[in-house]
């Protein structure tokens, strides 16, 4: 670590201790009793494990320090003045039967539709359900701090404030929900926690997605300046039995974004998990996936596309814990890359001692369009049991030329035929959502953002 | 009728790839109507002399000049040769998962069209248009709404290319042995495709290393390429010469032109 590393470390850890110290108070007032020793405990669990260096084997290839060194001066106002067409304009038309809105980290009511919900479903705001009725998420929040592992999860639990409390119970129909992250501030942390609990036997379609709209800050002038944005949420998902989910998060934060999030499941007997997870946007971005298949019978998939350009970071970690027998996973990670920028994909599927007949299957496949891009890809198998079937590979590659001559002699210019052939790789993600509405959505998302980064690519 | 400009002038071409010099000083002109067959033994250079018309970046042009209706084609990229009516089916067509054929074809003669000026044609008036012409072709629809050529036979990707052609109508086809691995059928289909747009306006080239393709389309020339270079030209008859004596019969009888 070098020295300079090691300073903008102690300042980042002290301006969080300092801030905690000042929002005590603040926090006390409005959260149940039992969180206070919880949020001093994850605090202190913090200050030991530190920011992550590069030392740190899953932090190998993001520098960090672009965290440390991020000006996190002010806790930015949450009300931003943004009203429902803005919405649209930042996010499309509504693509579910519910959509919750949070705007620089906390929710905004007047924004969000949350009236037609059957009985069955509560979809509300964390800080609201801390107020109102706390006994609800206790045991989701009481984590012990040694069992915390992320520093950046430490801290989002000793700041926890708002994010999306969604309980979905059984019923024939098929629930579909979204969760609008908006940024208005360049500067300052969005701390989000979420909590998602299907319950047995439910079905639900749920997005996230991530975005920024800067325009509306007056300081946006000077990013620069101003330095970076954070975002740390940490969403937890519960799966009872026979229950499935299709987890849809879409990260297209502006450049001055530092998105960090994670995404940690637990998984019950046959329970079905699919994510599908995009990550397009900000300077740099760690998008965590974790399950664990607890129970016989639990399914996952984890799809995901990273697809960057310029000086863009995006790191991509998963963790697929097979804790039982009899349980399957897939997981497809494709990434595009171009201009200088830099992609990760960290995979682990373990398989414990007693998941025999475990089914799993794990690939990661890259395309670089710059010859200044890059990409680490490690899969990784760890397998206990003797009774599997598992497979796993990588694959870095660029545009094949015979394809992309093949097009242009048949009149499509370099830049729709690169968009065609980069197009072709990555549509198999987006093709997996199964809710038609939040498809379109990705598909026009990932599309403008090819268009950029392919013509960036083409003079 | 004076002496109009060729479609196609190549004067003393040379190109070369993987730092190899393929063709070393070749010469060619096609006028405007006419079909010429170039035949000539493997590895003489053929495909590579398609490669340069066409536009492919790994062949480097050394030397000499190549005018298409009077204009500099080696200033052309390969996608504004092909709106400008040059059009090669590929001796190896690529295969090219996830792009839907119809799509392609769609995007290759709205490419076409907006160069000429015209409306581009929206889903529906494209396939009445291609249906049309897969009759033409005898070309199964299936095969449209696949992932372009990926997983096609031999004869389908051939096919395919045929299709193209009759779609995109081009000023300027150059068929890299579109009859080799052809049963008789498909061959027949392929014939009448090139026989459909003979037309005074456009020519053919045709690659070919066998006399029956040129049955069906009778050529006005017949070239061989051997080494690099046009080393004999002729009519229609040359072609039933070589193929009863073989390339071996050039180098001991004929004298270079
Ligand atoms: N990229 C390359 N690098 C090195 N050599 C090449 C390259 N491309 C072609 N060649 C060589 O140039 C020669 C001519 O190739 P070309 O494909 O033009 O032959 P052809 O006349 O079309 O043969 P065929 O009848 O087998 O199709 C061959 O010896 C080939 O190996
Ligand atoms: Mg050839």
């Amino acid at each position: 670590m070098s020295a300079e590393q090691s300073h903008s470390q102690s300042h980042f850890q002290s301006h969080f201790g300092a801030q905690f110290a000042r929002r005590e108070d603040e926090f006390a007032s409005a959260s149940p009793a039992w969180l206070a020793p919880v949020r001093r405990a994850a605090m202190q669990r913090f200050d030991e494990l530190g920011l992550p260096t590069r030392k740190d084997e899953p932090w190998k290839y993001t520098p960090t320090s672009r965290i440390a060194k991020a000006a996190f001066l002010q806790e930015p106002r949450s009300e931003s003045g943004l009203s429902r067409e803005d919405i649209v304009r930042i996010f499309g038309e509504p693509a579910a039967d519910c959509s919750l809105v949070f705007e620089n980290g906390r929710f905004t009511r007047s924004l969000s539709s949350v009236d037609a919900l059957p009985e069955t479903v509560t979809a509300s705001s964390l800080a609201e359900i801390l107020r109102d009725d706390p006994d609800q998420v206790q045991r989701s929040l009481s984590v012990r701090a040694d069992s915390l592992t992320r520093p950046l999860a430490a801290l989002n639990l000793a700041f926890v404030h708002d994010g999306a409390f969604l309980s979905i119970g059984s019923s024939r129909d098929e629930q579909s929900i979204e969760l609008l992250f908006v940024s208005t501030r360049a500067a300052g942390v969005a701390n989000l926690r979420n909590i998602i609990r299907i319950a047995s036997g439910a079905n639900a379609v749920i997005s996230m997605r991530y975005a920024s709209d800067l325009a509306a800050d007056a300081s946006v002038e000077d990013v620069r300046s101003a330095g970076d944005y954070l975002t740390n949420a940490v969403t937890s998902v519960e799966l009872g039995d026979n229950a499935e989910l299709d987890l849809i998060s879409v990260q297209n934060e502006a450049d001055c974004a530092l998105h960090l999030s994670s995404v940690d499941v637990e998984q019950q007997r046959d329970s079905r998990f699919r994510s599908h997870l995009f990550a397009i946007g900000a300077g740099l971005s760690r998008s965590e996936v974790n399950s664990v298949l607890a129970a016989p019978g639990a399914d996952c998939a984890l799809n995901g596309l990273f697809l960057v350009g310029g000086t863009q970071h995006v790191d991509n970690q998963t963790v697929i814990d097979h804790a039982s027998p009899h349980c399957s996973s897939r997981e497809l990670y494709k990434g595009v890359l171009g201009g200088r920028s830099r992609g990760v994909f960290n995979g682990l599927v373990r398989v414990r001692e007693d998941a025999q007949k475990t089914n799993a299957q794990q690939s990661n496949s890259n395309l670089l369009v710059s010859d200044r891009a890059h990409v680490n890809t490690k899969p990784t198998l760890e397998i206990y049991a003797d009774d599997v079937k598992c497979a796993h590979g990588s694959t870095i590659g660029r545009l094949d030329e015979d394809a992309l001559f093949y097009l242009r002699s048949r009149g499509l210019d370099e830049r729709s035929a690169t968009q065609l052939l980069i197009g072709a790789f990555v549509s198999e993600v987006g093709e997996a959502i199964p809710h038609e509405l939040v498809r379109a959505h990705v598909e026009r998302t990932v599309a403008a953002k090819l268009a950029t980064v392919t013509s960036s690519e083409i003079a | 009728m004076g002496n109009p400009t060729p479609l196609l002038e190549i004067r003393d071409l040379r190109a070369s790839a993987g730092g190899v010099e393929i063709l070393k000083g070749l010469n060619l002109t096609v006028n405007a109507g006419e079909v010429h067959a170039i035949m000539g033994p493997n590895g003489s250079g053929k495909s590579t002399l398609a490669n340069v018309l066409s536009g492919r970046p790994s062949v480097e042009v050394t030397g000499g000049s190549v005018h298409y209706h009077g204009i500099d084609l080696l200033e052309l990229a390969p996608e504004q040769r092909a709106v400008d009516g040059l059009f090669l089916a590929f001796q190896y067509p690529v295969e090219i998962p996830g792009v839907a054929n119809s799509y392609f074809m769609k995007a290759a003669l709205n490419a076409a069209r907006k160069h000429r000026g015209e409306e581009p044609l929206d889903g529906m008036d494209f396939l009445t248009f291609a249906r049309e012409r897969m009759k033409l072709v005898e070309f199964d629809e299936k095969l449209l709404h696949r992932s372009l050529n990926e997983g096609f036979s031999g004869g389908e990707k051939k096919r395919n290319e045929i299709l193209q052609m009759a779609i995109l109508e081009p000023r300027l086809a150059i068929l890299d042995e579109t009859d080799s691995g052809l049963d008789i059928d498909a061959l027949r289909i392929v014939a009448n495709g090139v026989n459909t747009l003979r037309s005074p306006e456009r020519s053919t080239i045709m690659i070919t290393h066998y006399q029956r393709l040129l049955d069906y389309v009778v050529p006005d020339f017949v070239h061989v390429l051997a080494d690099g270079q046009i080393v004999t030209s002729g009519g229609a008859e040359l072609a039933h010469e070589l193929e009863k004596k073989g390339y071996v019969w050039l180098q001991t009888e004929v004298p270079a032109p």
